[in-house]
């Protein structure tokens, strides 16, 4: 038995060790932000009475968003201890404590009984876990006949130009990413029906323009930070250029998918 | 509560916003202030995209849930000469009104009813309807084919709330099963435009939308599906202990949710809200095929809807919009990027497009909530768009607020203390259901 947990560590943690990524991205590596997250919960019909189980919750900002915003119940699954522990301080700050519940646990074996939510999300993760297809398998499981599942990830439509090797594979994750097809093949292996995707590039932008937004400040710094940009980055204002490129000629993209469990 | 989906309920506030039309000519002034001057008052900031003409109050049936209190005991119908000046008055408020539903009590009741079709004609209306029980339809074996000479541009809109006798019996006090079958049937038979309207009732039948839109796709005279949720005004029985606003209201929103979950070809994108009055007006378009439903709204980018056409309610009818919806499957730009089931089957069409589509094509799914005391909001109720003709010829006033304030009797015992005391709204009872203790008012 894999675990995903760890596969989605292995890949992120050891960027965010570099602290020059993280001021270029901020705190999560997650495109769209909670922005993303209300589309993605209002596409799969989160309401005030829906019970949520969000898989590879993170440090649990989805779970506050959806917790906040459309007044559901929510749970959090994650591989990683540290996460789970702070999504559960950061929700007893916010008082959601009856509302949210986080639970360890890889999304290949998920510790819930068959048909116990309406609805589940699982965010820029999915292509990460060892094995989607199980993984799906087991969303499907836990989800109640007529719930819907919402993904959000990356997809990967054509072989990514060498120019951009090191930094989409590194910082965003898509040595995994499937083709748009893909995930609708995969949901429909799983189990769901009306499989419904939509191109949200706009998060990938967004983020683009962040990190522009960055490096000028960063250029513009009186001394150069003692970390330089990692040798393989190349030059960090082309790359961008050559990756919004690829992006515009739907090379990759972002996407968020909808189905329903039948 | 107004809404319980905050992100739709911004969309529709912040986003699918249109202009305003006004009337071309108002027929009150600005005295009490709102809502207590319709109409239609210089305030009001939409002009009557249908506009309902009552011909009678009398009713071939007595169902428990009726805003105009309609029944056979009601015997009074409008004389012709009342109803041309309501019918003068739709066109000299809107010059040529888009729609003109003739209704009442149930319309069909009126011994002159055809006559009335027949002076409806004579004028410049764009879309004549029927708002009707088909009780008639069903039972009058020649009552289709006379409503078919009035055919194409006269559109049915037919009761129709439920499959379940039980449901029936509660909303309608019949089990109405057999005059549905047979009323369909018959429109079928000379094909008449037909809109199934289905009043809900939360915990009754807010389960069978799904249903009555399949019901519906099945049959070839039926344009679409119109969803209401109960307006507590007029007759409300049928309530254990009476209507009760937590155990029994339902906003938009979740009739929306519902529909989303009954019937899953629809995607929250593919219903959207109404540019008009965005916030009490929901719309889906589809295409029908023998095979099902193809969603077409969510395509559409919502600055078409907002800048193109009229301010209307039923957007297929404007040319514009129709050949729009229609040019999506032929010029459809972004086939490429459509990387969904609609994105495969748009590129199919493209390479061998159906011989021709037309309006029949189209299927409308619309959520019209009526305001009431317990969501009264007098912004959205200056941007209500379906309006009543008051009988005396001389008012129009929003169907909200007529069946609120202005409706009967409620003018002299409900408004005018209202004015005479200056009430804001919100702090007294504006439904005659609440004097007479029926429960659930605004306390």
């Amino acid at each position: 038995m894999s675990n995903s947990g760890r596969t989605l560590a292995s890949c992120c943690a050891g960027l965010y060790e570099l602290r020059i990524v993280e001021y270029l991205l901020g705190q999560s590596f997650h495109p769209g932000g909670a922005r993303l997250t209300r589309q993605l919960a209002s596409a799969a019909l989160v309401s005030p009475n829906s019970t949520v189980l969000d898989v590879a919750c993170g440090n649990g900002n989805s779970a506050r968003v959806i917790v906040a915003d459309f007044g559901a119940t929510v749970t959090g699954c994650d591989y990683s201890a540290i996460n789970l522990k702070r999504a559960a301080a950061a929700a007893r700050t916010a008082r959601q404590e009856p509302r949210t519940h986080f639970v360890r646990s890889s999304a290949e074996q998920l510790p819930f009984s068959p048909e116990s939510f309406d609805v589940s999300i699982c965010e820029c993760s999915l292509c990460l876990f060892e094995n989607m297809g199980i993984a799906l398998e087991q969303i499907h499981r836990v989800l109640k006949p007529g719930g819907r599942i919402g993904i959000s990830d990356f997809f990967l439509d054509a072989p990514v130009p060498s120019s951009l090797d090191g930094l989409l594979a590194q910082v965003l994750c898509v040595a995994a990413a499937q083709s748009a097809e893909g995930y609708r093949e995969a949901l429909a292996r799983a189990g769901f029906e009306y499989v419904r995707i939509r191109i949200v590039n706009w998060t990938l932008a967004d983020m683009i323009q962040r990190i522009r937004h960055r490096l000028n400040l960063l250029a513009m710094a009186p001394s150069t930070p003692s970390e330089a940009l990692p040798a393989d980055w190349g030059d960090p204002a082309r790359v961008l250029v050559d990756l919004e490129n690829f992006i515009a000629g739907g090379g990759a993209g972002y996407l968020i998918a909808t189905a329903r469990r039948s | 509560m107004m809404a319980d989906d905050i992100g739709y309920y911004k969309l529709a506030r912040e986003t699918f916003i249109k202009t305003p039309e006004q009337v071309i000519s108002t027929n009150t002034s600005v005295r009490y202030g709102c809502p207590y001057d319709c109409g239609v008052c210089p305030d009001h900031e939409q002009h009557g995209c249908t506009l309902l003409i009552e011909v009678t109050d009398n009713c071939n049936l007595r169902c428990p849930t009726c805003y105009a209190g309609s029944g056979p005991e009601r015997q009074t119908h409008r004389s012709m000469n009342q109803i041309e000046r309501m019918l003068d008055r739709a066109v000299a408020n809107e010059g040529e009104p888009s729609i003109v539903q003739i209704s009442g009590g149930e319309p069909t009741m009126h011994p002159q009813f055809f006559e009335i079709l027949k002076l409806a004609r004579e004028r410049p209306i764009g879309h004549l309807m029927v708002n009707t029980n088909g009780v008639r339809i069903a039972n009058e074996p020649g009552f289709a084919e006379r409503l078919a000479e009035f055919a194409p541009g006269l559109e049915i809109y037919l009761q129709f709330d439920s499959f379940r006798a039980e449901v029936l019996k509660v909303l309608r006090a019949t089990d109405l099963r057999n005059t549905h079958n047979r009323a369909i049937e018959r429109l079928n038979d000379f094909n008449i435009h037909t809109t199934l309207v289905a009043t809900i009732r939360r915990g009754l039948n807010d389960d069978e939308m799904g249903e009555i839109i399949n019901y519906a796709i099945q049959q070839p005279c039926v344009r679409g599906v119109t969803f209401q949720p109960v307006q507590a005004a007029g007759r409300l029985e049928g309530y254990e202990s009476g209507y009760d606003k937590v155990r029994d209201r339902l906003t938009l929103t979740e009739i929306r949710r519902r529909v989303l979950e009954q019937c899953p070809v629809f995607a929250p994108e593919d219903l959207i809200p109404v540019p008009c009055h965005p916030d009490h007006l929901a719309m889906a378009y589809a295409l029908k095929f023998e095979s099902g439903l193809v969603p077409l709204t969510g395509l559409v980018d919502p600055e078409f809807l907002i800048d193109a056409g009229r301010a209307t309610i039923t957007y297929e009818k404007e040319p514009a919009i129709r050949e729009h919806f229609l040019n999506l499957f032929s010029t459809h730009h972004s086939v490429a990027s459509q990387t969904d089931a609609m994105g495969a089957f748009l590129g199919k069409l493209a390479s061998s497009p159906p011989q021709q589509l037309h309006y029949t094509d189209i299927f409308r799914v619309l959520i019209v909530e009526f305001i009431d005391a317990h969501g009264f909001d007098l912004r959205s109720i200056r941007k209500t768009c379906v309006h009543i003709v008051h009988p005396d010829g001389k008012r129009v006033i929003p169907f909200d607020t007529y069946n609120l304030l202005y409706r009967d009797g409620l003018e002299t015992q409900v408004l005018e203390p209202l004015r005479d005391r200056n009430i804001v709204p919100l702090n007294g009872p504006i439904s005659l259901a609440c004097y007479q203790g029926s429960g659930g008012g605004p306390s």
